[in-house]
């Protein structure tokens, strides 16, 4: 069995670690989450279907693991947010309007439209690869990301007036 | 004109060798750029793989999983001595299984299918979550119930052919309640590369094996053949069932 775990270390450790160094952007933080995303991936492997690739689910396990994590340290102190909040990417970068972080949004809009999201404006997969991770048609991807625009737009304005 | 540049995600699955990423493969070998990041995302994992936080991290890992079972022993030598493959075999099997699967696998009482899988160089390994296999590999199986019945292992394999891989006998195989126990015999895959569905029933009566085999392939002709919509419940009402995914591959 212990060689089986290292083999799975070996062959898929090093996109697990930098998705998750990625997504938390903390290399220590992305070590930590190594350990536990392989025991969830073992723990829940009754889960895993052939027609998804390995690559693909240990994906999906590694981005909400770190949502988890961004949401709890985002909870604890202002100190992690701050910290977090520096390194941890912006979704949807390219538009002005929308320069919301990673952050910002994981306690304020439903998990499955933040994980599209990230995959969408972070990782820039396309909507095929999204429903292939995601386990949803691509329609449905280019409803949530849609909606996801909609809600975020929303969350920003609110802020800046509150700002004003 | 030429396609978009790949995602990492894409590259990702070039960089673990997925068997099945051809049209990636294809693309990189037409595009320069996704060529240079293809190497430069195997470069850092190279780094990965020699950091010396990753051993500690594999036997942290191991230790998580991994914990002593006394009866498991027991099962052990019962197994050897009804052992119907090579003696070299079942030997490293026993060396594998003095290490007990991880009990945090079947801690939530769920019928629970493991595949082990004996390479022709000898080395046995179960398959965890890539769970590919090539024609010449042997197979062993070790399954975990929640409830007391009868066990079989089928295939429905990528040419649509349905068999029991366990038990080699003509009813299904007692099993009682506990964590995961190994299966008699082993199977030994043919040439039908492809993905193949592992099927682990556990029936309340002891079912003759063929009347299974027929139930399940029946359901198979119902979907026309497409064991990942096969409902192996209807086909087989009374019984549990999980499903492990095989990826087939060439001999090597």
């Amino acid at each position: 069995v212990s060689q089986s775990i290292e083999d799975l270390y070996q062959r898929f450790g090093p996109v697990v670690y930098r998705r998750a160094r990625k997504l938390l952007g903390d290399d220590q933080a992305a070590w930590d989450a190594l350990q536990e995303v392989f025991i969830r991936a073992l723990r829940g492997r009754e889960a895993f279907r052939g027609d998804a690739s390995p690559t693909t689910w240990l994906y999906r396990i590694t981005t909400n693991y770190c949502f988890n994590v961004l949401r709890d340290h985002g909870r604890r102190t202002a100190k992690l947010r701050d910290h977090h909040a520096a390194a941890v990417p912006m979704v949807a970068p390219d538009d002005p309007e929308l320069r919301v972080s990673l952050l910002q949004l994981i306690d304020q809009l439903p998990p499955e439209l933040c994980e599209i999201a990230v995959y969408s404006y972070i990782d820039r997969m396309t909507q095929d690869e999204i429903a292939a991770v995601v386990g949803v048609s691509p329609r449905t991807v280019g409803n949530r990301l849609q909606e996801f625009l909609e809600r975020a737009r929303a969350l920003w304005a609110s802020r800046t007036e509150a700002a004003q | 004109m030429s396609s978009p540049c790949l995602s990492d995600f894409a590259l990702d699955r070039l960089v673990t060798d997925e068997p099945d990423a051809t049209s990636e493969r294809a693309h990189v070998a037409g595009c320069a750029a996704c060529a240079a990041r293809l190497d430069a995302l195997r470069r850092e994992a190279d780094a990965f793989r020699a950091d010396a936080r990753l051993p500690p991290l594999v036997a942290r890992t191991e230790q998580a999983v991994a914990s002593v079972s006394s009866p498991r022993r027991r099962r052990i030598r019962r197994w050897a001595s009804a052992s119907v493959t090579a003696l070299a075999a079942a030997a490293a099997l026993l060396l594998l299984w003095t290490r007990p699967p991880p009990p945090e696998l079947r801690a939530k009482g769920g019928l629970q299918l493991d595949v082990f899988c004996k390479r022709p160089s000898g080395r046995v390994e179960q398959l965890l979550l890539s769970g590919s296999a090539a024609a010449g590999d042997a197979l062993r199986f070790a399954v975990a119930t929640p409830l007391d019945g009868f066990v079989a292992v089928l295939s429905v394999d990528a040419a649509g052919a349905v068999s029991s891989y366990a038990p080699d006998a003509p009813a299904l195989a007692p099993i009682a309640a506990g964590p995961s126990r190994a299966l008699d015999g082993s199977v030994e895959l043919d040439e039908t590369v492809g993905r193949e569905r592992l099927i682990a029933l556990v029936c309340k009566e002891r079912l003759p094996t063929a009347r299974v085999v027929e139930a399940v392939r029946a359901e198979l002709d119902r979907v026309h053949g497409d064991a990942e919509h096969l409902d192996v419940a209807r086909a087989t009402p009374g019984c549990t069932s999980t499903t492990f995914w095989l990826t087939k591959l060439p001999r090597s």
